[in-house]
């Protein structure tokens, strides 16, 4: 599982008297979850060939590709709903 | 498009059960995305040799918190719209499996810094309320921990 040049972001740990400890992670496409890179880790993770990006290794993100604009979108639709409808998040009237 | 970014910071005591020390997200008249790009998670107590749990979560309110002034990083910017708070006295609310860093180990001493590629940064939403918390917590010690946000919108 290889991301293109430049778009790892990086991770650093510093402690006193001890080397900085570096990483590439990324963010999964569906959830936006950092994972840290550590190669030879083991830990299984998941890739979406819809979005060709890497995932998590969380089951909802394995399972099913909601990119996470689109959620983001959804979220933001709900809400002017609601304002169109003069509702509240709970659906009750607001006034 | 161009954006500008800004930075905070909050500090809070270390409890047994998570509590937050910094949050940034979409203030309360003016809904906006905001996306972070850099992070740094610390302690500013006199700190032991510790694991300390840190979790940065989703959130659909802020809390009630100390509102921080957000540091514009360029001279010319206009004042940020997210809303910063630090130093929380009721948590916010959290998203169910929200986590954006879930539990990470991190040893008292040491500091952890995150920052992202340019497109990778952790966005949230445009409504109300919507945001992330940055929390801590430790079975015994009771230092102060920091987080520092650094964001554009």
């Amino acid at each position: 599982m290889a991301l293109p040049p430049g778009r790892y972001g990086y991770v650093a740990i510093m402690k006193p008297g001890k080397p900085t400890i570096e990483r590439d992670a990324y963010l999964c496409a569906h959830c936006q979850m950092l994972c840290i890179v550590r190669p030879g880790s083991g830990t299984t993770r998941g890739y979406c060939f819809r979005c060709q990006a890497p995932l998590c290794g969380r089951a909802p993100c394995n399972q099913r590709c909601i990119p996470f604009e689109a959620k983001m979108e959804a979220q933001e639709g709900r809400r002017r709903f609601w304002k169109q409808m003069e509702l509240t998040s709970a659906g009750e009237a607001s006034r | 498009m161009s954006t500008a970014r800004y930075t905070a910071s909050g500090d809070q005591t270390l409890t047994t059960t998570k509590a937050t020390c910094l949050t940034v997200g979409s203030n309360a008249s003016t809904a906006q995305r905001n996306e972070i790009y850099e992070c740094i998670l610390g302690v500013t107590g006199t700190p032991a040799d510790n694991t300390i749990s840190w979790t940065i979560v989703r959130v659909t309110a802020l809390g009630t918190a100390t509102a921080q002034t957000a540091a514009a990083l360029q001279d010319g910017d206009r004042a940020a719209q997210a809303a910063a708070g630090s130093n929380h006295t009721v948590e916010p609310t959290l998203v169910t499996n929200g986590e954006v860093l879930k539990l990470m180990p991190l040893n008292a001493r040491a500091t952890f810094r995150w920052v992202a590629p340019p497109g990778g940064e952790w966005k949230h939403a445009a409504t109300v309320g919507a945001g992330f918390a940055f929390q801590a917590s430790h079975g015994s010690s009771t230092v102060d921990f920091q987080a520092i946000a650094a964001w554009q919108e």
